[in-house]
């Protein structure tokens, strides 16, 4: 990667944006790429992008949002009101920080070429779903970019926005999204993300949220591949009564290597945090889940339950699986469960035995798998999306002769 | 419809049926009653073809084919059902997704059409009125959450659309509370006639006064130590099974 003569060839900014971009231009100098085998790193090794010879693109290219729903105003960064940028600017790098072991949001921090800004009305209740679609590939030669997403929704507000991270495939591509999500006092918003990343891609995602008082964020993280995703999702839930009930599948086959890092700061008192992963491998995929969730001294009343199930499709899959659990506060209740395991021989012979040949039980197990992730998405045609997603991936994954 | 020869089954290197015999001709029903690990859900599982057990010794005859070298699948297909003593739950999979892929492998079979969604949702409706279910129980997941009694009323939702010839029911009175039990029996006595076979296992008399058995079998430590008409259920009711522990 050639990010010093990136950096040197970016126009300079200077609105909001300055000095942040400062900031992280400085981190990638010093440090384009993860250290490998950084505990934060542990599993996933991105030495392989170093070598891929990555010209930057433009994300005017790959990415394109949807219609604005009545009470949503969607506009690049480039040509937003003085008064937009005065809303969003505050937000900016606050939530997606790169102080820490990331590499890839300080270099999406330096080198994104614009931001997508979705600002929901104060009170707004909206029905239709914000979308927004990302094809990645398609090229003849080896690319990166830096999508930016900001969504603001105000007080009271209610709404929901879809992200899909598609691939034409091509020569390798590389995505390195970041998104951030603000979600005002008392104000609801739903988050639904699809990433499919093909043999060739990579894709390295992160998601930061902040929950205000009384406000709800209900986020569906699902991910699938053969080729490599890392999706790093935090949410800080920063205000009393604040919710989040953060849901995922990863599911990995051929050689792909899909992994879910998430946090869960509980930053106030009396917030609520449900959580629940399902990790599916076949082949020879590898899926990480890493659920963090932390629990500062002032979170009194603080009511979090992870859980994370994961199914290994065959001898050759992996599947990492780790909660860490950080709890500063006393009069807290946090539970979490895990479990890894094959198909349930007993469900396979309850479906046999109704006539149901075995491939097709297996197939029906796998699929349910994930579903109930799937089915708790609250936005109808986001749950359509979500599900249709999820059932024609993990029939590629049996097809590939996994179950 | 059902010809059990000398059949000897194990699990785990466990001997639980140990040389049983019975014979269930088209159009009866059978009744079998037992203590406690006596082998009934044994007898039942084998016939289906759960792969856990072993059969070491003897044959088993559906309308005259051998049943124990067919899949378990094979073996619905062709008409076996087992209404189970704990039906499986099935995270993930709506019970209507479920009921429909279950018909149309036992449809195609038989060389009829799949069901289209529109059909088989009425079919559905139909058997779940019978049954006096809830229709939100189409859209859960198989077994899910269901109370006990829910989950017996699932299995003969299952039964009364496959319509399968050979009904196997393992206890399908436990757990079904006074209502649900003429209820559900009712769903079974709509499918006797002369081509439906029945097999009952039950601890009680009581299911029998809804389900009125032709035959009652008493099964002891892995064989079958007495048969008779519908009076040996109200025998074993008042006695229990001092006597037939004693024969065998
Ligand atoms: N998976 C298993 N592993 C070990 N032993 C088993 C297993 N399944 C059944 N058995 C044993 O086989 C014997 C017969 O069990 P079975 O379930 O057939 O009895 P049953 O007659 O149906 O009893 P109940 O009236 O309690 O339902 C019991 O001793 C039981 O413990
Ligand atoms: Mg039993």
């Amino acid at each position: 990667m050639r990010v010093d003569t990136w950096l040197d060839e970016r126009p300079v900014l200077l609105d909001e944006r300055a000095a942040v971009r400062a900031a992280a231009a400085d981190k990638s100098r010093a440090r384009p790429l993860p250290v490998p085998r950084s505990e934060h790193w542990k599993y996933t090794s991105t030495r392989a992008i170093g070598a891929l010879g990555l010209e930057i693109g433009a994300t005017a290219a790959t990415l394109t949002v949807g219609a604005a729903p009545q009470g949503v105003t969607i506009v690049r960064w480039s040509e937003a009101s003085p008064a937009q940028r005065a809303a969003a600017g505050p937000w900016f790098g606050r939530l997606a920080t790169f102080d820490g072991p990331e590499a890839f949001v300080a270099l999406n921090t330096a080198l994104h070429d614009d931001v997508v800004l979705i600002l929901v009305e104060a009170g707004a209740d909206v029905a239709d779903a914000v979308r927004i679609v990302h094809v990645a590939g398609g090229e003849d030669t080896p690319r990166v970019v830096f999508p930016r997403v900001l969504v603001l929704a105000e007080a009271g507000a209610k709404a929901t926005v879809i992200a899909e991270w598609r691939s034409a495939r091509g020569a390798p591509f590389v995505t390195a999204p970041v998104t951030e999500l603000v979600v005002g006092d008392g104000a609801s918003l739903e988050y639904v993300s699809v990433v499919a990343t093909p043999a060739s891609d990579f894709h390295l995602a992160t998601v930061a949220s902040t929950v205000a008082p009384g406000a709800t964020l209900q986020a569906t993280m699902l991910a699938f591949g053969e080729g490599l995703a890392r999706c790093d999702t935090i949410v800080t839930l920063a205000g009393a009564g604040a919710s989040v009930r953060l849901e995922g599948v990863g599911a990995a086959g051929a050689s792909g290597h899909i992994d879910h890092h998430t946090t869960i700061d509980h930053a106030a008192p009396d917030c609520t945090s449900r959580e629940v992963f399902r990790n599916i491998a076949g082949d020879h995929g590898t899926v990480v889940f890493n659920g963090r969730v932390v629990v500062r001294e002032q979170a009194q009343r603080s009511d979090s339950d992870q859980q994370n199930r994961s199914l290994l499709l065959s001898d050759d899959a992996t599947i990492n699986s780790k909660p860490e659990l950080e709890i500063y506060a006393d009069d807290v209740k946090c539970a979490h469960g895990s479990a890894i395991g094959a198909l349930d021989p007993e469900q396979v012979w309850y479906l046999r035995s109704r006539g149901i040949p075995d491939a097709l039980a297996r197939q029906m197990l796998v699929r349910g798998f994930g579903a109930d992730v799937a089915a708790r998405v609250a936005h109808p045609g986001a749950r359509a999306l979500a599900t249709d997603a999820l059932e024609a991936w993990l029939d590629q994954l049996i097809a590939g002769g996994a179950a | 419809m059902l010809e059990i020869k000398n059949l000897h089954a194990s699990i785990k290197g466990k001997a639980i049926l140990k040389g049983l015999d019975l014979v269930v001709p088209a159009g009866e029903v059978h009744a079998i009653m037992g203590p406690n690990g006596s082998g009934k859900s044994t007898l039942s599982k084998v016939l289906a073809g759960d792969e856990a057990y072993e059969v070491t010794e003897g044959q088993a005859l559906y309308k005259g084919k051998d049943l124990l070298t067919m899949s378990p699948d094979e073996r619905a297909r062709e008409g076996v059902f087992l209404a189970f003593q704990y039906p499986v739950e099935i995270p993930g999979v709506t019970n209507a997704y479920f009921l429909r892929t279950a018909l149309n492998a036992v449809r195609r079979h038989r060389g009829e059409p799949e069901l289209d969604a529109f059909t088989f949702l009425q079919r559905v409706k139909e058997a779940m009125k019978l049954l006096e279910m809830d229709a939100e129980f189409r859209n859960r997941f198989v077994n899910v959450g269901f109370s006990g009694g829910e989950k017996k009323r699932n299995e003969i939702l299952q039964l009364t659309l496959l319509n399968p010839s050979l009904a196997i029911l393992d206890e399908m009175d436990s757990g079904l509370d006074v209502d649900a039990l003429r209820i559900a029996s009712r769903g079974v006595n709509a499918l006797r006639d002369a081509d439906h076979a029945f097999l009952v296992i039950t601890h009680y008399q009581r299911l029998l006064d809804y389900i009125v058995p032709d035959h009652v079998h008493i099964l002891v430590d892995g064989r079958i130590v007495q048969s008779g008409d519908r009076s040996l259920a109200l025998d074993v009711e008042r006695a229990g099974y001092v006597d037939h522990q004693a024969s065998a």
